[in-house]
């Protein structure tokens, strides 16, 4: 990775020990990149400490950010070199069972559905499998963000297909779980391809902006970002890749062994991205 | 109503239990009726365990001894929840209602007098426990979303509500029985809402405020909900108060997460918010000592704002 920062010390911690990773990869400061007066280029890795959810979002949005990582102490590293992976091999993350994690994680489990009907079924196998977990706030996280990636996957989805003319896709969706000690990764895939991600973010912005209870839409489904808002609230990071007319794959990785004092600390990581196909 | 039920009435008024009883048996000939002047008489009974697990539904008059009242209930609901009571009164007054909801008792009546009015409220107690019981047997409630509700009094209606409430459940229409009223919703088993559940709910809180309830009493609010309330605003209607509410505290040394409960008047009042930031609490046979795990400085200022008691709202 190359590493460009105004301030030499930003990248020190890890820059040594990620000099030879994803070689082809940027990553810089976002205070740096806003100074080059140039647009940020989607390969790029931007990087800050210290903005709040609001800011970063704000931040994607305007400047059409693809990756936005976050420092936090203890993941940092870890966080770069998966977002490294994301811009050099992204058609890597739409593989089933793709993971955030290094090998030591103890668990993962597949669950298919493809009707509502399924739903109470795949909560349950998502409660059991949860259940090891000690933190039931982590817990409840969890499911709070598997209810909204549900509500993408089934309800958001196969509608933004139809009105884009995305035709004859499959309706099965997959949800993939595993966690070590520190992180619960849930990843939720839908066969449409028809999440906008300009869209999204967009919406986004104007929650955090109005406030989400003004931004909510009372008049009818969608439209207000309440459901993403309250997934990205859940999540340390964030990430969304999209293979048009294909597949859209939502994951967000949730701190589990932290209170929620030290987990609303956190500062949160943000991906969005396009890819033009996937075999 | 089943011939084999076994009733309880306590009331310190012989004429008056007796009286009861008396109607109790021509709802129901077969029915068992043991009255009882107060809970030290109950105890004294032969075999009160007995006697408590095969208890289908107690009576209480709500004009003697209120904490005597609550040790009578307390110790029933301990050994068997799903006995049901009942409270009567020659006038029904919100303060004593509010402590006996408090400790378990659900369905209330001005003095039975009239076997059709009794025969009602034995019916509709019996229903709503039924109902109860069999929500808390289901396997989870994570799958479902419930409402229960109950007309207090003519001021006052009272919604208890189970589960997640997400796109396949609705909110019942509820119209109070005169314009001003106030509607008290228990959370304490509210599970938590998805984002349409959210939408469903604000829209439920404008219809139910367009159809003549001005004042709503939010009561046993978990934390989760809390942290709603507070960033979706628009949850909590205007006149709308929290009366008791949870919040989690933490303990680093075993990594254990625990909800402590605070309640108006007893833990803080709309003046003074001052929460413990530790407490000390028996874990597993352990003394551990919990840190507040909230981000509760933030918060202080919506919940001081936001709190009240049931009777200083339905004076207001």
């Amino acid at each position: 990775m190359k590493f460009y920062a105004t301030d030499p010390t930003f990248f020190s911690d890890v820059s040594d020990e990620l000099n030879q990773e994803s070689q082809s990869v940027s990553v810089g400061h976002l205070k740096f990149l806003e100074a080059s007066q140039d647009s940020i280029k989607s390969e790029w890795i931007v990087v800050e400490d210290s903005l709040d959810p609001r800011d970063l979002v704000a931040a994607v949005f305007n400047k059409s950010i693809s990756h936005f990582v976050q420092k936090n102490q203890g993941h940092f590293a870890q966080d770069l070199k998966k977002a490294g992976a994301l811009v050099e091999t992204p058609i890597h993350y739409f593989q089933s069972g793709y993971s955030f994690m290094e090998s030591d994680h103890v668990q993962s489990i597949q669950i298919f559905f493809s009707k509502p009907e399924e739903k109470a079924e795949m909560l349950s196998k998502v409660i059991e499998f949860i259940d090891p977990i000690k933190s039931t706030s982590a817990k409840e996280a969890a499911i709070s963000a598997i209810e909204e990636l549900y509500m993408n996957a089934m309800i958001d989805a196969p509608k933004e297909s139809r009105r884009l003319g995305l035709t004859d896709a499959n309706t099965r969706c997959e949800l993939f779980l595993c966690f070590n000690q520190n992180t619960l990764q849930i990843s939720c895939t839908d066969s449409f391809g028809s999440l906008d991600l300009k869209k999204l973010f967009g919406r986004l912005d104007e929650v955090y902006r109005r406030g989400p209870g003004q931004a909510i839409n009372l008049e009818g489904t969608g439209g207000a970002g309440i459901g993403c808002f309250l997934l990205f609230e859940q999540c340390r990071t964030l990430v969304f890749g999209v293979v048009k007319g294909k597949q859209t794959k939502v994951t967000g990785l949730i701190p589990i062994n932290l209170s929620s004092r030290e987990r609303a600390k956190i500062k949160k990581s943000l991906h969005g991205f396009e890819v033009e196909q996937c075999d | 109503m089943n011939g084999l039920s076994t009733y309880a009435i306590i009331d310190q008024n012989q004429r008056e239990r007796f009286f009861l009883g008396d109607l109790l048996c021509q709802i129901d000939a077969g029915s068992e009726v043991l009255t009882f002047q107060d809970s030290n008489e109950f105890v004294n009974h032969v075999n009160p365990e007995e006697l408590i697990l095969r208890l289908k539904g107690a009576f209480v008059n709500m004009d003697g001894n209120l904490a005597d009242i609550q040790t009578f209930v307390d110790a029933i609901r301990r050994r068997n929840p799903q006995t049901f009571f009942i409270g009567y009164s020659t006038v029904l007054e919100l303060s004593p209602i509010r402590e006996l909801i408090d400790h378990g008792i659900t369905h209330f009546l001005v003095w039975p007098n009239e076997i059709p009015a009794l025969k009602a409220k034995i019916q509709s107690a019996e229903k709503y426990h039924q109902q109860l019981a069999e929500a808390a047997n289901e396997s989870s409630i994570q799958f479902r979303f419930r409402v229960w509700h109950e007309t207090l009094t003519e001021k006052v209606s009272a919604v208890s509500l189970l589960g997640t409430l997400t796109e396949n459940f609705e909110l019942p229409k509820i119209v109070p029985l005169r314009e001003g009223a106030v509607l008290l919703l228990d959370c304490e088993n509210l599970k938590g809402f998805n984002s349409i559940g959210i939408r469903a709910w604000v829209l439920w809180i404008k219809r139910l405020t367009l159809d003549g309830f001005t004042q709503f009493i939010f009561r046993n609010v978990h934390s989760s909900f809390l942290r709603h309330l507070r960033s979706i605003n628009v949850m909590m209607p205007e006149n709308g108060w929290i009366d008791s509410f949870y919040l989690i505290y933490f303990n680093e040394e075993l990594d254990i997460e625990k909800e402590f409960k605070f309640t108006h008047g007893r833990d803080f009042d709309a003046i003074k918010m001052e929460l413990p930031l530790t407490i000390e609490s028996i874990h597993q046979n352990k003394q551990l000592h919990f840190v507040l795990d909230d981000q509760v400085q933030a918060c202080l200022s919506f919940y001081t704002g936001k709190v009240e008691t049931i009777d200083k709202v339905v004076a207001k």
